[in-house]
């Protein structure tokens, strides 16, 4: 059995301060990026039509990019304090991405809501550099001076996780290739294996975010020099999709490292999970070609290679980890608290998003959902009812831990009706404005899409009792955080 | 090379290197016609204008909501602005519906006058055409109003002429639609911009040359498309990686050897 890293010279007490830190501020940063989703179904919905729509596109971008990089750094905070027991990540380095966030989140939040940036998520190429007056050049010039700043602080800081995990094991123990070798030593943890193959999925996301950044700059700096338009859209969902999808890899390691301390039943890595962690590495690289299904140009043996990743990918990663949940859940004396649900719940959701996931992935339905709310119907299924209830499950996990305060059972039940009501029903607008047509980005619906007003005006309810249960979520674990960070 | 000497070189040279970027000389503006895509729905200023009739008119109040054609010329140039708006008038008569649309030479030459631009509009045969303006306007209006539509023009002292480039920009609703570069104006060039100003899609190319690292290359005589050396650049976040991963196991193993050995050493015999 692989041992935890049990030498003790405060490293413990410093890490779990670094990590209860991280907790804080994306405690503080949800409820404010989740308000701005609200305020763009507000204003789909009809609401405040006053607000010039340069002001839905600067939201939705602060949004989007601000969840993404919230559960991202959400993600890599928690996967470092639970490898902490078996490898030791430098805690310096941790704190360069904790200060490298802060100085993007503040050049973001510049860019956004002062200069009005409103290039979406993905900031795709070349709208950033065409604003037609919309924003001013110092607001793009702010948001790649973010990526740049975030990008080598995370780089710095998953480089430092792979470096820890290089020092303890050897590449192919870490990755598990005795387990398919059908050798059971050496033992090496689940979260091992997740680990080190989504780490080098986000270095390699991080390096094309490199590449996007050089070229940005030669053109900029070279006034005869153009980017291809096709080249940065795959290099930028080669980053985007692989940040994304890693931030629920992490998720997944959570749930692996955390819910057998609710069932009971250790939850040990196996020739299954090793051959589908490793068939993850593999198609991960390729999975992102989905997200160019529209653009003609786009080699079609590109466009096969997007759809078979795409399809394939989510069997090891997604069905392993879904089956072996309910193996390891059935039948055995589930302690059901509010951590164990909500990693339950965030499996079950990513399932779900999967599904979608995997039916907008298919280049026929594709032609017909790209441009529907489908498409933000299925990313928000795995993100707000997959991965953030794990990583929020193992907040609490930590926090119920550290602060040793006992559980509200009531609360508990409060926080899983409304977080699970308000968050399905929030989704089902979309899904059901995706299939009735209704486009994604758009400010306000004309008279020929008006039915989206209407979509958007029910999800408002659900966006509230939904928002309702993570406030409640926020002020459990909040408190248990605070005390136990100055305890 | 020691290492320490090498490690502090290598940030160094990374740390100059935007420096070095910042400082390396400006391409010459002059090599390239203007780059329509980065003005494109630049919002067009209302500046104050006066036409060759002497008027004092806001530009919106010359247009009145019609979409806009406008070109920049100067009454001493010995160059292209002659040229170019008798091309321009040519082919203006060949336009389907000459009142939908409304066109603007204006002056960006401080010295010129409205009786300058009136003798230009005689000149040209549009002194009496209510579709036509000429017009001169404050520098610092002609400096705005060239900006957003990304026209310039340089004083060169030995030719003692402005260096500028023959062009029309298409404005619709007080935005940029539409750039027509070129010393020699088609009819159906203009029919074109015409279209495109009145609200038609009409397909436009960038311009060819100017793109680096392209992924792919299509060939339209046979069809075929080949990879090109942009697709590279999609392999080096995987190449990257892969070497990274393998130096940081590498070194990993080193490591862990020489602490075993390390520990072997100190251990009692």
């Amino acid at each position: 059995m692989t041992q935890a890293v049990t030498a003790d010279d405060g490293y413990s007490a410093r890490l779990t301060r670094l990590t209860l830190t991280w907790v804080l501020v994306a405690l503080v940063l949800f409820p404010i990026l989740a308000l701005l989703g609200f305020l763009m179904r507000v204003l789909q919905a009809g609401f405040f039509a006053a607000l010039p729509p340069e002001w839905f596109y600067a939201v939705m971008t602060l949004h989007g990019l601000g969840m993404v990089g919230l559960w991202f750094v959400a993600g890599m905070a928690g996967v470092s304090l639970l490898l902490a027991r078996y490898v030791r990540p430098t805690l310096a380095v941790s704190w360069i991405a904790f200060g490298a966030t802060l100085i993007g989140v503040a050049l973001l939040l510049a860019a956004t809501l002062v200069g009005r940036l409103g290039v979406g998520w993905y900031f795709l190429y070349p709208l950033p550099f065409h604003s037609g007056g919309t924003w001013p050049p110092w607001a793009t010039a702010s948001l790649f001076a973010a990526l740049a700043i975030m990008g080598v602080g995370w780089t710095l800081w998953a480089g430092d996780l792979l470096w820890a995990i290089a020092r303890r094991f050897r590449l192919s123990d870490a990755l598990g290739w005795q387990y398919l070798a059908g050798r059971e030593t050496p033992e090496v943890p689940p979260i091992i294996i997740i680990a080190t193959v989504s780490l080098i999925g986000v270095l390699a996301g991080l390096v094309a975010a490199v590449v996007i950044l050089v070229l940005v700059a030669l053109e900029g700096l070279n006034g005869t020099f153009t980017n291809d338009a096709l080249l940065i859209k795959n290099l930028t969902f080669y980053f985007g999709h692989m940040l994304v999808n890693i931030t629920m890899y992490f998720g997944v390691a959570m749930v692996y490292e955390i819910l057998p301390a609710y069932t009971g039943r250790p939850w040990k890595t196996n020739r299954l999970v090793a051959a589908a962690w490793n068939l993850v590495l593999l198609l991960v690289m390729f999975a992102y070609l989905h997200h160019l299904y529209m653009d003609f140009a786009q080699p079609q043996w590109l466009q096969v290679t997007g759809q078979i990743s795409s399809y394939l990918i989510s069997v090891p990663a997604a069905v392993v980890t879904i089956f072996s949940t309910l193996a390891l859940v059935s039948g055995s004396n589930m302690r059901w608290r509010l951590p164990s649900v909500l990693l339950y719940l965030g499996v079950m959701g990513w399932a779900i998003g999967g599904v979608a996931a995997v039916i907008d992935s298919t280049v026929m339905v594709n032609s017909r959902f790209h441009n529907t709310l489908w498409v933000p119907a299925h990313f928000h299924t795995y993100y707000v009812m997959g991965v953030v209830l794990m990583i929020l499950g193992t907040v609490f996990h930590v926090a119920a831990d550290l602060s040793k305060q006992p559980e509200s059972l009531a609360l508990t039940r409060t926080i899983v009706t409304t977080v699970g009501v308000g968050g399905y029903g929030f989704l089902l607008m979309f899904y059901l404005a995706g299939v009735a047509g209704v486009p994604r980005r758009y400010a306000t619906y004309p008279d020929e899409v008006a039915r989206g007003i209407t979509y958007a005006q029910v999800s408002l309810a659900f966006i509230t009792v939904l928002l309702l249960g993570v406030l409640l979520y926020i002020w459990d674990t909040g408190r248990r955080c605070v005390r136990a960070l100055f305890a | 090379m020691r290492p320490r000497a090498f490690r502090v070189t290598a940030a160094a040279a990374l740390l100059l290197l935007p420096l070095a970027a910042a400082a390396a000389p400006l391409p010459d503006r002059r090599a390239d016609p203007p780059d329509e895509e980065r003005v494109l729905n630049t919002a067009v200023p209302d500046v104050m204008l006066t036409t060759a009739a002497g008027e004092r008119v806001r530009l919106s109040e010359v247009v009145h909501g019609r979409p806009l054609l406008l070109g920049f010329v100067f009454t001493r140039c010995v160059g292209v602005c002659s040229p170019f708006l008798r091309s321009w008038r040519a082919a203006d008569a060949s336009v389907s519906h000459p009142s939908a649309f409304h066109r603007l030479v204006l002056s960006f030459d401080r010295r010129d006058s409205a009786a300058d631009m009136a003798a230009l509009a005689e000149h040209v045969g549009a002194a009496r055409d209510a579709n036509w303006t000429f017009a001169v306007a404050e520098a610092s209006d002609v400096e705005r109003l060239a900006k957003a539509i990304g026209f310039w023009y340089d004083w060169d002292e030995t030719n003692q002429q402005f260096d500028h480039p023959a062009m029309v920009a298409g404005i619709r609703d007080g935005r940029l639609v539409r750039l027509l570069v070129g010393g020699s104006i088609s009819s159906g060039r203009l029919d074109e911009l015409v279209r495109e100003v009145s609200g038609q899609f009409v397909a436009s190319y960038p311009l060819p040359g100017r793109v680096r690292f392209r992924c792919l290359q299509y060939d339209a005589a046979t069809g075929r498309v080949t990879l090109d050396w942009g697709f590279a650049l999609l392999l080096v976040p995987i190449a990257g990686t892969g070497v990274t991963t393998l130096v940081m196991f590498v070194a990993g193993a080193r490591l862990r050897r020489r602490a075993s050995t390390v520990r072997r050493r100190r251990a009692p015999s």
